[in-house]
């Protein structure tokens, strides 16, 4: 391998930093136009939002969705043992023993029969 | 220089902040001029092109989809702008003739002499693939590592290393004058 450097200083913009230092102060008077306009331009401040939003709207979401899951079992199991109640008080008032089907449909859905 | 990282100056650009794009400026321009050199072959079009190539990425900032990766982003910014001269122009890449790098500043004969060193460094780079040229200028004169050169061109090392070598042997066979230090 080559290992020895090559000798490219007559390129280096340093050596004339009179020149550069007028290309760097060109380019930042253009930046600054731009950042002036940005900062007039409201919809530009949100743009330059939007990414940060979506992400903590995305965290948000993942966090909300277990929690959802969650929710939903519970509201299901009391369903069922509610439709168990019902089946079992119409049992009882009707002095009438539920069917095995009955008893698979109030557990299944939680909806008495 | 601030100690800030690249996504953190381009969250306050973002919000308009000037001192942030001086700093991005100030970290990365001079890597700008320096593929933008190795595109066009030209001083004057280098300066010109790193120039509109930074004040377009600060105006597309939200496109920045990775702001740690500014640099690389910035640098694809500089290729394309730099090709799209070179098209525009309809011209060589590296052309030689009618170059315009003098400085108001130098002496005649000490400008005459740079502009002569300038003039056979370029012209032998012209002899080189546009990817090499790249790798040869970020790491002889811009001074980055074999890493950072892959990470910013997203070339794997080996091929970085490849290329400096091949760079090297054929700019000294061109220019057997060109002297240099052993790598730290």
């Amino acid at each position: 391998m080559d290992e020895r450097r090559l000798d490219l200083s007559a390129l280096d913009p340093a050596r004339d930093p009179a020149r550069w230092r007028m290309v760097f102060d060109a380019t930042l008077s253009r930046v600054d136009d731009v950042l002036l306009h940005r900062r007039q331009d409201p919809l530009a401040l949100i743009a330059g939002w939007h990414r940060p939003l979506l992400a903590v709207a995305a965290a948000a979401v993942l966090m909300l969705v277990p929690v959802e899951v969650l929710l939903e079992r519970r509201e299901t199991r009391v369903e069922t043992v509610r439709g168990l109640v019902e089946v079992s008080t119409a049992w009882a008032r009707e002095g009438r023993a539920p069917t095995g089907a009955e008893l698979l449909r109030a557990m299944d859905t939680g909806v008495a029969p | 220089m601030t100690g800030e990282t690249d996504a953190q100056l381009v969250a306050r650009v973002r919000r308009g902040d000037r001192a942030a794009a001086g700093a991005l400026a100030e970290r990365h321009l001079r890597a700008c001029r320096a593929v933008a050199l190795a595109v066009t072959g030209e001083e004057s079009d280098a300066d010109d092109v790193c120039q509109d190539a930074f004040v377009a990425a600060i105006e597309r900032i939200d496109g920045c989809r990775q702001p740690d990766r500014f640099g690389a982003w910035l640098m694809q910014i500089v290729r394309n702008r730099a090709r799209d001269l070179l098209r525009a122009r309809a011209r060589p890449v590296l052309s030689i003739d009618g170059m315009d790098i003098a400085s108001p500043r130098a002496s005649p004969a000490a400008e005459a002499e740079r502009q002569d060193e300038q003039t056979r460094l370029l012209a032998a780079m012209k002899e080189l693939p546009e990817e090499r040229r790249e790798v040869l200028l970020l790491h002889d004169l811009e001074g980055w590592t074999h890493r950072e050169i892959a990470e910013r061109m997203g070339l794997p090392p080996g091929t970085v290393r490849s290329h400096l070598h091949h760079a090297r042997r054929r700019m000294r066979g061109l220019l057997p004058e060109l002297e240099g230090e052993t790598d730290g």
